[in-house]
């Protein structure tokens, strides 16, 4: 069986260990918990596996086969190159690091040790938004699409690493945004060039409201991207989308597609049924399952997922041009 | 089985004109019993009036997972709990303490199963007013728990529920994963019933086309 580690124990790190037990149990060996006064909490859930303070524990005590690193941001560099260096498959939560140099730097060091890599962009896991981009060339020549990113998260000031650029890499753009960035990015593939309009109502160090025009080659798109939306109380991520034969529109909830003038709407429980485990419907964790499921499988494979680290850099580039168009005022010419 | 409707979060029902009494009033006309509602407190006063001379008994999912993930990422897990103890009268909090005295040592330990049930006993003895006939425990909570294999979660809800006289409810998403370890654990805690988690009943009452609702996110991204 596949020997798989945990770093990081936080909300994210216990969904994943959820995720695991599920899909292969008794896969965990070993996690990882900085804060020794939340090992009680770990231990008391059920998880057999020890709980260690630091990796260094963990790597010592097990050779493990996969790892997934879902600590802040800016731990993420060092861990993710320790673990590349020992021959670990590793799974990074979103985003990958605080910069691009970082992210460039850990691309370059998984490219030269054929290491297997996977970053968190949950949302290429999402059965409607797989099947809308699916449904795309139904649309025939794309003319245009908007995007929206929407949490309610952020009304006023708030302490925390997050809300610290030097540690998170900026605010709703580099954090709930590459989610949606990844999915354009895969569906529209590169844009020429990035204009931003970044604001911080409420944050002192960090944007929570992103405009973003992505001019591509014969048709544009706009990405609209807020913490700071009432009654959001879970991320939502939703897309329009107008070709010349017709439009759609995804979300959590439903695909519509407008093909020869009549509309039609694809439910979750329109697509082919499958067991997933569901930890919560509201966030759509099921596709945390079903992200760790294929790393796992390409993890004993030894193959590359499409969201590794070499694939999705492309992402960690285009919130590099969004930071710099929003200071300069400029279009940043990507491509 | 009785006909089961859950209500929607606050500020989905909060918006509309004809308010939640309209949309009890449909649901009975359905033959709807029981109404699950995971409480905020926002709206609490709502609930109460809305309720008043109804024949639906209120199932009270507990705790409110959501809003404490919420909470915890603006004032951490603790402060969340704190908040939840300052929303407490004096003698609510008092029986609150009373209620914890034997649970000091897990909560000491910060077992999760006494953190969920600390939670939860916050929560309900906040709804005193309110004609709760049944306690459900929160899925993601269960879940978790079927998961990593935390049985403790279900025997210490069991207890809790028979300690305050109301009739327990398990809510599940994952009914197979539920089964499975009912197998592995010889059974279920006595006392409490297991129900899978299901669709609300809100979008078959404010029903929207799929062209009026193609027709708004295209008049948005105009917008």
């Amino acid at each position: 069986m596949i020997k798989v580690g945990i770093v990081g124990m936080g909300k994210m790190g216990l969904t994943h260990a959820a995720m695991l037990e599920v899909l292969s149990p008794g896969c965990i060996v070993g996690v990882v918990e900085a804060g020794r006064g939340n090992h009680g909490t770990i231990k008391s859930l059920g998880l057999r596996a020890p709980v260690y303070s630091d990796l260094e524990s963990l790597l010592s005590a097990h050779a493990l086969d996969a790892a997934l690193v879902c600590t802040p941001t800016f731990t993420h560099f060092s861990i993710v190159k320790t673990l590349i260096e020992r021959g670990v498959a590793v799974l990074i939560e979103k985003p990958l690091a605080e910069n691009l140099e970082k992210c460039a730097a850990l691309a370059k060091l998984a490219s030269e040790k054929k290491a297997i890599t996977a970053v968190g962009y949950s949302i290429d896991f999402d059965p409607l938004f797989t099947e809308a981009r699916r449904l795309l060339p139904a649309l025939g020549k794309i003319k245009r699409y908007t995007a929206w990113v929407e949490h309610a998260e952020v009304f006023g000031p708030k302490k925390g690493w997050l809300f610290q650029k030097e540690k998170s890499g900026g605010g709703v753009v580099i954090n709930p945004a590459p989610h949606m960035l990844f999915y354009l990015l895969e569906a529209f593939g590169a844009p020429k060039s990035v204009r931003a309009r970044l604001n911080n109502p409420y944050s002192a160090g960090v944007e929570d409201e992103a405009e973003v025009a992505l001019e591509h080659d014969g048709f544009a798109g706009t990405l609209s991207a807020s913490w700071s939306v009432p009654n959001k109380p879970v991320l939502e991520l939703s897309l329009y989308v107008e070709g010349d034969k017709g439009s759609l529109a995804v979300n959590g909830d439903e695909i519509l597609i407008e093909e020869g003038g009549k509309v039609r709407s694809i439910r979750r429980e329109d697509l082919p049924a499958e067991q997933v485990f569901e930890l919560s419907p509201q966030a759509r964790a099921a596709n945390y399952y079903r992200e760790d499921r294929d790393f796992l499988e390409h993890a004993r494979r030894r193959t590359a997922p499409r969201n590794s680290i070499e694939n999705t850099l492309k992402v960690d580039r285009l919130i590099d041009a969004i930071y710099r168009a929003g200071a300069s005022g400029q279009a940043v010419s990507w491509s | 089985m009785e006909l089961t409707a859950e209500l929607p979060p606050f500020f989905v029902w909060d918006a509309e004109l004809a308010g939640l009494g309209a949309y009890l009033d449909w649901l009975e006309r359905r033959g709807v019993k029981e109404l699950l509602w995971t409480p905020e407190p926002a709206g609490f006063r709502e609930v109460e009036e809305a309720m008043a001379g109804r024949g639906l008994s209120l199932t009270a999912v507990l705790p409110n997972m959501s809003l404490y993930a919420r909470d915890a990422m603006d004032a951490g897990p603790t402060g969340a709990v704190l908040k939840r103890f300052k929303a407490l009268g004096p003698l609510s909090l008092a029986e609150l303490g009373l209620r914890l005295l034997p649970r000091t040592p897990a909560l000491l330990e910060k077992r999760f199963a006494a953190g969920i049930m600390l939670l939860a006993d916050a929560e309900f003895l906040r709804l005193k007013s309110l004609p709760i006939g049944r306690v459900a425990l929160h899925n993601s909570a269960v879940d978790m728990a079927l998961a990593l294999g935390c049985r403790e979660l279900l025997t210490e809800f069991a207890d809790w529920a028979r300690a305050r006289s109301v009739e327990g409810v398990v809510l599940t998403c994952n009914a197979w994963l539920w089964d499975q370890r009912m197998k592995e654990w010889g059974g279920p805690s006595p006392g409490i019933e297991v129900r899978p988690t299901g669709p609300g009943m809100w979008s078959e009452y404010r029903p929207v086309t799929p062209e009026a609702r193609l027709a708004a996110w295209k008049k948005r991204a105009a917008s």
